[in-house]
């Protein structure tokens, strides 16, 4: 057990420092940094000490540690999706808005050599 | 507008349709000037054969859907100067006969006129349409969109230029364009008729499986906007 503790540990350490790097480079807001920061640390934090997971579940009113990380990651993969899904939607609007803007620009240009 | 000659833009998105294109345009050209082709990006000969006749072809590099080149067709027309703009497949199903009802009633003053293929029996629909899909996307529109036409989802339209303008800007780059349309003609009040048409069907169209994906991009959109 203490070989995978240690094996998590050193690739949360290592997505950290990537997050880190990503933020100094300015490749990601603020909040997108804050937002994986604390995931990262909470992974960590619930693998060394898992009585913190069942603190909190029993806290929130649910049965068992396990349970709230069960819930707290469908949200978060739910979560994801959405943002995923709006930032899709967003690319295709702007990918029709090209392919517009360069269908305008030929057919002009035909119109003047035409001309 | 000119209510006596407006300018009539005629606006035909089309996807790979080398087959049909050219007995629509030479049908076309003798009768209305200004026709837009919107080549969706095809793969196949329906540029070359377009440029055989006096139109004009807008071309979409990567294929965007129907709904996205139906609006690049408006937003060129507009800036031609078009009174009126009128949406017409390119795949030989409609019937040109049936354009001057539409501009006929656009000259009424209705804002939007639509084509349907319910008010006389002229259209030989196919059965799964007929009775299956269309029916459920009437109830559909009725109760998501409040839109009450008899098509639910006619692509034969005309609008003029200022309600393409100002109330019909096509989001839906794919074929949920049509209940979108109809959803921004009732949600404006627009004033809007509906016109009989025929159309000959040389293949069904949408299916079923065509008709989910529609509506599960009208309800993504819904929910991302």
């Amino acid at each position: 057990m203490i070989l995978l503790k240690i094996i998590i540990t050193l690739f949360i350490l290592f997505a950290i420092v990537n997050l880190i790097n990503q933020k100094k480079n300015d490749k990601i807001n603020f909040s997108t940094f804050a937002m994986w920061l604390i995931i990262w640390i909470s992974v960590g934090i619930v693998f060394w000490k898992p009585d913190v997971s069942t603190t909190l579940a029993h806290y929130l009113g649910i049965g068992r540690g396990s349970d709230l990380m069960i819930y707290i990651s469908i949200i978060t993969i739910f979560y994801m999706l959405f943002k995923m899904f709006s930032h899709i939607n967003k690319i295709e609007t702007q990918i029709t808005k090209i392919a517009r803007e360069i269908a305008f620009i030929t057919a002009n240009d035909n119109k003047n050599n035409k001309n | 507008m000119t209510q006596e000659n407006p300018k009539i833009f005629i606006i035909i998105p089309a996807w790979n349709e080398e087959k049909n294109i050219s007995p629509v345009l030479s049908s076309l050209i003798k009768n209305y000037e200004n026709i837009v082709i919107v080549d969706d990006g095809s793969s196949d000969k329906t540029i070359e054969i377009a440029k055989q006749f006096p139109v004009t072809i807008l071309k979409h590099i990567i294929n965007r859907g129907q709904g996205a080149s139906l609006q690049t067709g408006n937003e060129y027309a507009i800036s031609c100067g078009a009174d009126m703009i009128i949406h017409f497949d390119a795949d030989g199903q409609f019937q040109i006969s049936d354009i001057p009802k539409f501009i006929n009633e656009l000259k009424n003053g209705y804002d939007i006129v639509y084509g349907s293929r319910f008010l006389d029996n002229s259209s030989q629909l196919p059965w799964m349409k007929k009775n299956i899909l269309f029916p459920i996307a009437r109830i559909i529109n009725k109760i998501f969109f409040k839109v009450t036409t008899s098509d639910p989802q006619s692509g034969f339209r005309a609008m003029t230029k200022n309600t393409a303008e100002k109330w019909i800007k096509i989001e839906h780059d794919e074929m949920a364009h049509c209940s979108e349309i109809l959803h921004k003609s009732f949600k404006y009040n627009l004033k809007i008729k509906e016109v009989p048409i025929t159309v000959k069907y040389h293949n069904f169209g949408q299916n079923l499986s065509g008709g989910t994906k529609i509506l599960k991009d009208l309800i993504i959109k819904k929910i991302l906007k």
